[in-house]
């Protein structure tokens, strides 16, 4: 498919769920675009890259892209992150893994499963190298959490 | 008194929890907001299903309470406020226990956000797994039976997975018949497509890949409980989806 198309529809697809999960509306745009710089993301390292790589960096860059616009403006992560993420989440395969081992195909089962597990495994490790930096961060700089850590 | 201030501590912390919150910022919370009431020692664990804190006052005194919790959901905004209540409470702006309100009203705009954003969601993500726009338009019709069947909780109080089955296999039989019928005027509708549309929406791919995050991050026992529960979920709306189709293209083979 054409990737402008794609980048648009990742934009009204982070969106809408930014109004399913009910996030105040002044985030909606910030959310929707980091939706789509990181669907953008994705598509410009798979030129490059294997679809592991590809998830990965996309995942980072999503979890930067939210964990920077929520210190500036002062809301938590999860709310400008989940949404986001959306674009990338493997709703596809997840769905022809069911089909098939609804349907007794193991072989076709076994391919999509681990194809699921890659991207998952992918995005997970993306998102959680950039939070554990952020909270070495805020640990370093927030002295009350070290006192309660204590 | 201080028994007071501890059950409120959950009161908030379990109000985070079932609108979202990370484990995490959970345990982060209720400690801190403990420590403005001058307790010595906290010790706060949190799994998905369960809050404890063991706490110790000035005096020696240990206090310990625990509580359940049976269902979260995803409501980003009361998170945000909770998460700025217990700031200013942190900072002397509030009190922990004249100014908390538990439950909140659900106002009509909220009521037509959900219904908005979910036809933007399973639409354009039906067209961005490639369906065409027709698919997207029918997807949108099954968006608003999900949401209508999920916001009353219809089905669901009962057994979660099989609520959700239930759910999936209306959605599923409504989707077939409209494909059924479209492709009897040549739309050329892919039910695939329409029904991945449809899974983005119910299924909880979101919690999938945020509960190996948790894991990764060192929070073992939430990131499985959340990841079983999410595929036996995933499972469960796509038997319901899948069945349903099998049925139908049984019959029309």
């Amino acid at each position: 498919m054409n990737p402008f198309i794609q980048l648009i529809l990742a934009f009204i697809g982070s969106l809408g769920f930014s109004m399913v999960f009910n996030v105040k509306k002044k985030y909606w745009l910030i959310i929707a675009i980091n939706g789509m710089l990181s669907w953008g993301v994705y598509l410009l390292f798979r030129i490059v890259a294997n679809d592991f790589i590809s998830y990965f960096f996309s995942a980072a860059f999503c979890s930067l892209f939210a964990h920077i616009s929520s210190k500036i403006l002062k809301a938590p992560t999860t709310c400008l992150l989940i949404s986001a993420t959306v674009p990338m989440i493997p709703g596809g395969s997840l769905y022809y893994t069911m089909t098939y081992i609804i349907s007794g195909n193991m072989v076709e089962f076994k391919k999509y499963a681990l194809l699921t597990a890659e991207v998952i495994f992918a995005m997970s490790i993306g998102f959680a190298i950039v939070s554990l930096v952020f909270k070495l961060i805020n640990n370093y700089s927030d002295k009350k959490v070290q006192s309660i850590k204590s | 008194m201080n028994e007071i201030y501890i059950g409120k501590a959950l009161d908030i912390g379990e109000q985070m929890l079932r609108t979202g919150g990370e484990v995490s910022r959970v345990e982060d919370t209720i400690a801190r907001l403990l420590f403005r009431y001058d307790f010595k020692k906290v010790n706060v664990f949190t799994i998905t299903s369960q809050i404890q804190i063991t706490a110790e006052d000035n005096n020696g005194k240990v206090y310990s309470q625990f509580r359940r919790i049976d269902r979260w959901g995803t409501d980003l905004e009361r998170l945000e406020e909770l998460n700025q209540f217990s700031r200013d409470v942190c900072d002397g702006k509030a009190d922990l226990i004249e100014d908390f309100v538990l439950e909140k009203k659900e106002t009509q705009a909220r009521k037509y956000k959900t219904y908005i954003g979910a036809i933007l969601a399973a639409g354009g993500f039906t067209m961005f797994f490639g369906g065409s726009i027709a698919d997207a338009l029918i997807t949108a019709v099954l968006a608003v039976i999900i949401t209508f069947f999920k916001r009353f909780n219809l089905l669901i109080n009962e057994n979660v997975l099989l609520g959700d089955f239930i759910i999936s296999v209306m959605t599923g039989f409504v989707g077939n018949i409209l494909v059924l019928l479209g492709n009897r005027l040549h739309l050329g509708l892919n039910l695939d497509k329409i029904l991945i549309g449809c899974i983005m929406l119910s299924i909880p791919g979101i919690a999938i890949t945020h509960s190996v995050r948790d894991m990764l991050l060192g929070e073992t026992i939430t990131g499985l409980l959340r990841f079983t529960e999410s595929l036996f979920t995933a499972a469960s709306i796509a038997s319901g989806f899948i069945l349903i189709s099998f049925v139908f293209g049984g019959l029309s083979v």
